[in-house]
Parts: structure tokens; C-alpha cells; sequence
């Protein structure tokens, strides 16, 4: 599976591309501004995009999805049933702070804890880690997590925005994500990517 | 490659104010920008004042006459400086600062305001909405559908910067033949 990391806006959000060479189906997890870089990249390499994935609700990591979308109709956009109010609530999507707002469109579906996602011979399946939001996701394949604003290299998610709980969060991160294989690869929301026994032994918030 | 030289040695504390400058988009007196930048992070004032004049020296900000006070505002040359090296200011940085430059405009927001924004529609065209609030009454409103994301851009920066002629103009035109 081939991933690309692509960060985007004021906040370098990272926007994910995972596709497998051999179908070249492809699927993003968030979105969050700068939609052409995006869609260059998957022009360029020729990608079938089957989903679009939102980690958590919040503007830096959908405000893509209404360009995306209307670029890759076929494309599915996918967030956990808790955070679907998010799409069409400024307030909790926190659009409210930016000097614009684009259009975000309403999911196609929404998925739960445990639920699996395929996009060509990749399945990832669905970790509800509440905590930044109460509908945060990870989502695991094989041996890669997307980690959204959950779990940061040395770093986790702020919870002092709406639906956002500090103990949820490390239950999140210490009883789900810290019970992963050490050499699970982490790609977060923000920032370098980084390992889950890395994060147990340097994460300035957990560490065991 | 026009910034290789300075990447050992730049120090953080400039890009985060250049960072501050950025977001807060319009000149900002010394006080304010003090208080944005220091409320979040652990920099000590002296260094950031140090760090703002070095800056005004590269012409990466420039400080000019104010009433009453003289107000900072980041150059051109700042924004390629920020864009370059923006990866080095950490994301919670970042964010915290995002955060609190945005609340402090929203504060500073006018009881009569002019709003401007934009979004894409299924067939591709994206509907600008132009409104001149003023004390929670709809003052005016004009919507337009214009062909791509830099037309609606532009559309809307227009309108920012020529909101009441745009609205006098109309309104003359309208009511000039109303007995």
C-alpha cells in the first residue's frame, strides 16, 4: 500500500492518500483546505478515489470535501455517527474562527466502532477514539494507524473544544491505542508520523 | 532554494511572530501583539521584543505611524519568509496561536459589519453571499454566481474594500426614480 502525506493550510493539516498500486483505488482520510493539491495528486497517478474519510469534524480537516466531492462524485464521504452533526454545525466545526467558510457537504454515510472500510486489497478498520471530539476516529490497516487529532508525534489532541474530554482521550490513547503493536506506524492529523511504542515511551502526555 | 542559509540559525521566535502578524492580517499596535503572542507560548518579552526589532531590520515586518500608537504589519517578503519555514513553528503552537488571533478579531468585530463569503455549488459555480450588517439588521444583501474559486475570491475582497459605495451606488440607482 503506498501512502502520501500531503499538508495543507494554516494549520498544516495532513491529508492522507492511501492507494494500492495494482488497482489504483485510492482513499483520503481528511481534507482540510487546498483541495487542488489533493486532486492533483490523484490526476497525476491516475487514482480511482472511492472514499472520502474525515477523521473528526472540525474545519481543517473537511473544508476540502465540497470541492472534492463535486470533483469525484463516485467518491463516498464517510464520518462516525457522533461527529455527523459536526458537517452543518459552525460552532462545533469551530468555521466559525476562519475569516471564510466553504460549503461542507453531508456525509454519504456514517460508520461506527469496529466497522471495516475497503478500498482495493486494503481494509482498514474503524477505532472510535473519543477524546478531541466525541466522535474522533483512528483507522488501522495492517500495520498503519491514521491517528487524526487523537494521538500527535510526543503529542495528543486538544480537548478544550466543543464535545472535546480529557479523559476520554486517554482512555482513547492509553486502553485502545497503546494495546497496538509497538511497530504500528502512526500517521497523525499534524506533524511527523511517528510509532506507537515510541509514543509509550516519549508522549509528553501518556507515557507507560 | 533563497532561504538555505538562514535554516540553522533562524530562530522560532520570529516565525511565530511573523505567524501572529499573518493571521491578525491588518496592522497590530506593539501591545497587542505582545499580548497575542506571549499569552500562548513561554517566550520571554524581552527576547520577543528583541527578535521583533531584528525582524523590522530584514524588512520581514514593517513598523509605521499609528494614532495614537505606531501599529507592525508583515511585509511581502515576511509572508514567503513564514510560508518557507512554516513547518518549523509546532503544530500546537500554531494552533494555540490560530485560535487566540482569531478570537481577538472576533472581539473587535463592528456592530455594523460587512460579511462576505463563499461556496461551491453542485454545478461547479461558486455563490458569492455579500451582506452589510449594521446592528443585527440586514442593511443589504447581494448574491453572485461567479465561474471558479479565484473569481469568488476576488469577488469578495472587492466588496470588502468598497462595501458602502457598492450599497450607496445601488440604492441611488433603484430609488432614483421613486417620487
Amino acid at each position: 500500500m503506498k501512502i502520501v502525506c500531503i499538508s495543507v493550510g494554516e494549520l498544516q493539516s495532513n491529508s492522507y492518500i492511501l492507494y494500492d498500486e495494482v488497482y489504483k483505488e485510492a482513499i483520503i482520510f481528511d481534507c482540510g483546505d487546498e483541495p487542488e493539491k489533493i486532486s492533483d495528486y490523484i490526476e497525476k497517478h491516475n487514482l480511482n478515489l472511492k472514499y472520502i474519510i474525515l477523521t473528526h469534524g472540525h474545519f481543517d480537516h473537511i473544508m476540502a470535501a465540497s470541492e472534492l466531492k463535486l470533483k469525484y462524485p463516485d467518491a463516498k464521504l464517510g464520518i462516525h455517527a457522533d461527529e455527523e452533526k459536526f458537517l452543518s454545525d459552525k460552532t462545533l466545526s469551530l468555521s466559525d474562527f476562519v475569516p471564510y467558510s466553504v460549503k461542507i457537504p453531508a456525509a454519504d454515510f456514517t460508520f461506527e466502532n469496529n466497522d471495516k472500510i475497503t478500498t482495493g486489497t486494503n481494509t482498514f478498520t474503524v477505532i472510535h477514539t473519543p477524546g478531541h471530539t466525541l466522535g474522533s476516529c483512528c483507522f488501522l490497516c495492517e500495520d498503519i494507524l491514521i491517528s487524526g487529532d487523537t494521538l500527535f508525534k510526543q503529542s495528543i489532541g486538544r480537548c478544550d473544544f466543543p464535545t472535546g474530554s480529557m479523559p476520554k482521550i486517554e482512555n482513547s490513547i492509553v486502553n485502545i491505542l497503546y494495546k497496538l503493536n509497538d511497530n504500528t506506524k502512526v500517521y497523525p492529523g499534524h506533524g511527523e508520523p511517528t510509532t506507537i511504542g515510541y509514543e509509550k515511551k516519549n508522549n509528553c502526555f501518556f507515557r507507560i | 532554494m533563497p532561504y538555505l542559509k538562514l535554516q540553522k540559525e533562524f530562530p522560532i521566535i520570529k516565525l511565530i511572530i511573523l505567524f501572529v502578524l499573518k493571521n491578525y492580517n491588518k496592522p497590530i499596535t506593539n501591545h497587542l501583539l505582545s499580548e497575542l503572542t506571549l499569552k500562548e507560548t513561554d517566550i520571554d518579552y524581552f527576547n520577543m521584543q528583541k527578535c521583533l526589532y531584528e525582524l523590522l531590520g530584514e524588512n520581514w515586518v514593517r513598523l509605521f505611524k499609528g494614532d495614537p500608537n505606531n501599529l507592525y504589519e508583515i511585509t511581502d517578503e515576511g509572508k514567503k519568509v513564514l510560508e518557507y519555514f512554516k513547518t518549523k513553528v509546532p503544530f500546537i503552537i500554531r494552533d494555540k496561536l490560530f485560535f487566540a488571533v482569531n478570537a481577538q478579531l472576533k472581539s473587535e468585530e463592528p456592530q455594523s459589519k460587512i460579511i462576505s463569503d463563499f461556496d461551491v455549488s453542485e454545478n461547479g459555480q461558486f455563490n458569492v453571499y455579500l451582506k452589510i450588517i449594521e446592528k443585527d439588521d440586514l442593511l443589504f444583501e447581494l448574491n453572485i454566481n461567479v465561474g471558479s474559486r479565484e473569481l469568488a475570491l476576488k469577488t469578495k475582497e472587492y466588496f470588502e474594500n468598497n462595501a458602502m459605495e457598492i450599497y450607496l451606488n445601488t440604492t441611488q440607482n433603484v430609488m432614483k426614480d421613486i417620487k
